[in-house]
């Protein structure tokens, strides 16, 4: 057999016998990781900033075994989508139940009017309405991202006046919310999370780290739901 | 002489039709279009798909399912011009990468069989720089997975660049396709 003749299936047999390889390895690395789930409780070498109790910006039970932590920009269009279904699904199934909860860590990409909104993030905690700030924020956000149009991202429509009306739907008091986003009460603990962000080697919104595990974009509901699952499973 | 378009195009195509029907370069293009696209949806995520693989307790079943997840992501959560670009990329590749095979095989035969030297330093001068004269670079793919990658943070750009990536990968296969003839047809 010669050269000529032989190549291509010898590539179609490097194929098979890579995929077939992959596959044996997959075999063996499942049986070896079975007996040993205490594997699981290594958080990746990505995540460094481990969540305290006394982070302000969480959603949830203080008290969940489970802490998903998200690296957010509220204009971001991908953090939009992700927050609209998969978000909306963990919420729903993890976060209202008390197995999870969530811990924002603003991460401004688009503009310093994204830097502002999450910066009301805190105003919104400090009167106890961060979750509902949250929820009004993001949906506001999709009110200007319909149909696929994405322009309202570079443009600067999460002003002071427009962030206050939004607060005072969701329920916080304008004049107080309005008065902390002058402010500079919670400069450092905003400052904290970006810092947390370089820790953590965040280079992008959305980033979300479930176990100790780093996704990033806006992935499918089951990605999430399988590294909740193991996280729930961890003895 | 330099023949018009009219003429080269079908010529072309004809000749990428010849190579790409048959079984091997069937096999070589789809497995390459696939891993093409898992590198574009996964890349920034490899680190987790590194660990999902190696270390966490899930049968083999649920790891081939989580990478699959991934593959649903891109028609879910994508916006179709979007989603369509990198499948176009991905199958491109592939039909790039098959042709290019089929070119190098025949040139490495002919380098062997008229000068008796190995074909080693042609594989590297293609595999680290491109190839210039049959139309094929590595520019292409990294466009490509450029364009793709960047959609999750502005998505615009990215797909200015995917679809870049896809004139530059037709324009590759056409061009491959055109040196098709100079190759022994005959021969599979």
């Amino acid at each position: 057999m010669s050269m000529h003749t032989s190549l291509p299936k010898l590539l179609v047999i490097c194929l098979i016998t890579g995929g077939v390889a992959a596959l044996g390895a997959l075999y063996v690395s499942s049986k070896n990781a079975a007996p040993q789930p205490a594997q699981n409780k290594s958080v990746s070498k990505s995540f460094k900033s481990i969540p305290s109790t006394t982070e302000p910006l969480f959603i949830g039970a203080s008290s969940a075994p489970i802490t998903i932590v998200e690296y957010v920009d509220f204009k971001c269009p991908k953090c939009n989508a992700y927050q609209q279904d998969a978000g909306q699904k963990i919420r729903r199934e993890y976060v209202d139940t008390g197995k999870a909860k969530i811990v924002l860590r603003p991460y401004p990409v688009f503009g310093e009017d994204a830097g502002l909104a999450l910066y009301g993030a805190y105003c919104a905690a400090s009167q106890n309405k961060f979750p509902a700030y949250y929820d009004a924020v993001f949906a506001h956000m999709s009110t200007l991202y319909k149909d696929g149009d994405y322009s309202a991202a570079a443009q600067k429509v999460l002003t002071k006046p427009a962030l206050v009306g939004i607060a005072q739907g969701a329920g916080i008091e304008g004049s107080l919310f309005g008065a902390c986003l002058d402010g500079t009460t919670h400069k450092r603990a905003f400052e904290a999370a970006q810092h947390a962000a370089a820790r953590d080697s965040v280079q992008g919104t959305p980033t979300i780290f479930i176990g100790g595990e780093k996704i990033v974009g806006n992935q499918p509901y089951q990605i999430y739901k399988t590294l909740l699952e193991l996280s729930a499973h961890e003895p | 002489m330099s023949l018009s378009p009219t003429v080269t195009i079908p010529i072309a195509v004809r000749n990428i039709a010849f190579v790409i029907t048959r079984l091997p370069y069937l096999l070589i293009a789809a497995g390459v279009a696939f891993l093409f696209c898992g590198l574009i949806v996964w890349l920034f995520n490899l680190p987790l798909v590194w660990h999902v693989l190696t270390e966490l307790p899930l049968s083999i079943s649920q790891k081939i399912q989580f990478l699959w997840y991934g593959y649903t992501g891109l028609l879910a959560n994508s916006n179709r011009t979007f989603a369509t670009l990198t499948i176009m990329n991905s199958l491109l590749a592939g039909v790039q990468t098959s042709l290019l095979w089929w070119i190098l095989r025949n040139r490495l035969h002919k380098l062997k069989t008229q000068t008796g030297t190995s074909g080693l330093p042609l594989i590297l001068a293609i595999v680290s720089g491109g190839c210039a004269a049959c139309g094929g670079s590595l520019l292409t793919p990294l466009l490509s997975a450029l364009g793709a990658t960047s959609s999750a943070l502005i998505s615009t750009i990215g797909q200015v660049l995917l679809f870049v990536s896809t004139l530059l990968f037709t324009y590759s296969i056409y061009r491959l396709g055109l040196q098709i003839p100079r190759q022994e047809k005959h021969e599979s």
